[in-house]
């Protein structure tokens, strides 16, 4: 894999998964900077583009004049305080630009009232809700409850507790999980997909239509 | 003419030298494998392991199975492998080739299903599959294959009710023939919620004229319940050395989950059609476990493979937890004697080979090894005779290739 600024962002932003992490921290870590292109500027379109979203998100008179007619030094240093105030709100924008996706990584909620699966594919994991199930997977408290039955694919390793029997389970990249809720137990049954072989032949079909194995 | 001779001969000669020197040690011509391991290893992958002997000192190689769908509900005679592929409904023959590779041979299409059990028709090359429908699991369907040509010869839907009350899983468990009669038993399960089940008290057994499967018998038993699972995955049958049939059942948690019940073992006498009602062996009553697995010894005698209900909490645990035991049960005095090899792991596994005078097992033990340990019921010795690789988790199956 090579280094790219897109990667080092992902890398700032804590969103590598494994393998990139390995690669950011293999190149931090070597003498020879090897070759990535750090003088190039940024592409003109694009710093246009991102002035005009900005520009659109905080709707300041001085920023609206900007879109118009790109302001020489001197008219910036005229509106000094206008200048400061946009600055301040581009970095509030900023943070809640980048909090945003921080949020949607760390917490996962979602339900399924339709009577055929539907999936998600998170920075994580992709996951898997079988019909009249609930999945709440929390990365900040480290917690994972359901309803019904999810097929849980990490994308990298990670350990999730089940809050009502106080049971922590590791997940591993690679491997396909099914948890399911035993309501009457007040537990989470987790099996990876190798396991499912193990459980009853009603059980085991039972599965398989719910989630269109076979 | 002497010279010319003397030339031809050391010619034969350096043409025969240079033909044996040019043949590779391949494996294939001085390995004959006798024996299979089916194996869940580690990383989730399946392999086979085979064997020219169960000895340690044979030779093994471990080989690929053929595809990514093919799953421990395998049949297998004489080196012939079948499998019916449940994402696509083709029921396909592998075969090993000389190098040891499992290939593809041959297939045949069914009609969507979950395969329930099987049956070599009077021990011939025809094979008789018994499937229930995918979508409600209520219908079932006999398909007659003869293996030799590879051809279906007849495929027609069982005469079973799909239901019975509101149990509307229908399961075929252990299946007989003798005298062109098919002796079918069978049960129903129900959905108590949407991740919990329950079979219903009764046992059915209905005798079917082969040709016509016209229900010629139906006897309903309600001592126990769940008479056998599906039988590519585990044997829960057997005919004696007189003619007579044992079959087990298994409403324990691994397979029936009717808890009240006993697991027990049953008989039908040679000859006749009904079971016999004044016979039965309640394993439940004397170990205090419900088992799963019956192989038939020889001698009136059998084995079983028993739980430890203490040991497991439910399904989730019930097969990483070491805790199978296995009982040599005498069918005529009842008698139940605890085998002595390690505790075992693994939901449901056909493990147990019986040759001759002897028992094998493959064993998952406590200390991560993969054995196969053998036993002499006529003194009760056992001993371990093989280890299979370190990666392995599961020893699934243990086959005899021949």
């Amino acid at each position: 894999m090579d280094i790219s600024k897109s990667l080092l962002e992902k890398h700032e932003l804590g969103q590598c998964n494994d393998e990139e992490l390995a690669t950011v921290q293999a190149w931090l870590n070597a003498e020879d900077w090897g070759d990535l292109d750090l003088k190039k500027d940024v592409d003109e379109t694009i710093k246009d583009g991102m002035w005009a979203d900005i520009s659109s998100a905080v709707a300041t008179p001085s920023i609206v004049q900007t879109l118009i007619s790109p302001p020489r030094i001197s008219t910036i240093k005229r509106y000094w305080w206008t200048a400061a105030a946009a600055c301040f709100i581009m970095i509030i924008g900023g943070y809640h630009c980048f909090y945003q996706p921080r949020k949607d990584f760390t917490v996962f909620q979602a339900a399924n009232a339709e009577p055929s699966v539907i999936s998600f594919s998170k920075d994580h994991f992709d996951v898997m809700l079988s019909p009249n199930s609930e999945a709440n997977i929390d990365f900040e408290s480290g917690n994972i409850s359901l309803t019904g039955n999810i097929m849980l694919r990490p994308k990298r390793d990670f350990v999730l507790q089940d809050g009502r029997s106080n049971r922590s389970f590791n997940f591993k990249q690679g491997e396909v999980y099914f948890v399911s809720e035993r309501e009457e137990e007040k537990k989470l049954i987790i099996l990876s997909k190798r396991e499912m072989i193990f459980l009853p032949p009603v059980m085991q079909r039972r599965i398989k239509q719910q989630f269109h194995i076979s | 003419m002497k010279l010319f001779f003397t030339s031809l001969y050391i010619g034969l000669l350096s043409v025969l030298g240079l033909l044996f020197s040019c043949t590779s040690p391949d494996t294939s011509t001085s390995f004959f494998p006798e024996y299979a391991l089916y194996l869940l290893n580690e990383d989730g992958s399946n392999t086979f392991v085979l064997l020219d002997s169960l000895q340690r000192t044979g030779e093994s190689v471990e080989i690929e199975v053929p595809s990514k769908e093919f799953t421990r509900e395998y049949i297998q005679k004489k080196g012939a492998f079948y499998h019916f592929k449940e994402k696509n409904d083709y029921f396909i023959r592998y075969q090993l080739d000389s190098n040891h590779q499992m290939i593809a041979t041959d297939s045949i299409l069914f009609k969507d299903g979950y395969l329930e059990n099987y049956l070599w028709k009077n021990d011939t090359d025809t094979l008789l599959l018994f499937t229930v429908e995918k979508k409600t699991t209520a219908h079932a369907r006999m398909y007659v294959v003869d293996t030799k040509n590879f051809t279906l010869i007849r495929e027609e839907a069982l005469p079973l009710p799909s239901s019975v009350a509101d149990f509307n899983l229908l399961s075929i468990g252990v299946v007989d023939f003798v005298d062109d009669k098919l002796w079918v038993a069978y049960c129903y399960s129900k959905f108590l919620t949407a991740d919990d089940y329950t079979t219903s008290d009764t046992m059915y057994y209905a005798t079917l004229d082969f040709s016509s499967l016209a229900v010629l018998n139906l006897q309903k038993d309600t001592r126990s319940s769940y008479p056998g699972g599906v039988n590519t995955v585990q044997s829960y049958s057997a005919r004696d050395d007189q003619g007579d049939f044992y079959f087990m059942s298994c409403p324990g948690v691994a397979l029936g989950n009717s808890l009240s019940k006993p697991t027990a073992i049953f008989r039908r006498k040679a000859g006749s059609q009904q079971v016999d009602t004044s016979y039965m062996l309640d394993v439940s009553k004397t170990i205090l476990n419900h088992a799963y697995g019956f192989w038939y010894v020889g001698g009136q005698k059998a084995i079983i493979r028993s739980e430890q209900h203490e040991l497991y909490t439910d399904f989730s645990n019930h097969h990483s937890v070491f805790q199978f035991e296995y009982y040599l049960v005498d069918l005529a005095t009842k008698k139940l004697e605890k085998i002595n090899i390690p505790l075992d792991k693994g939901t449901r596994k056909e493990n147990v080979l019986v040759q001759g005078d002897y028992v094998y097992f493959g064993i998952d033990n406590e200390s991560n090894k993969h054995e196969i340990w053998r036993y002499t019921p006529a003194h009760g010795k056992t001993e371990n005779v093989f280890s299979a690789s370190s990666t392995a988790d599961y020893i699934l199956r243990l086959d005899f290739l021949k």
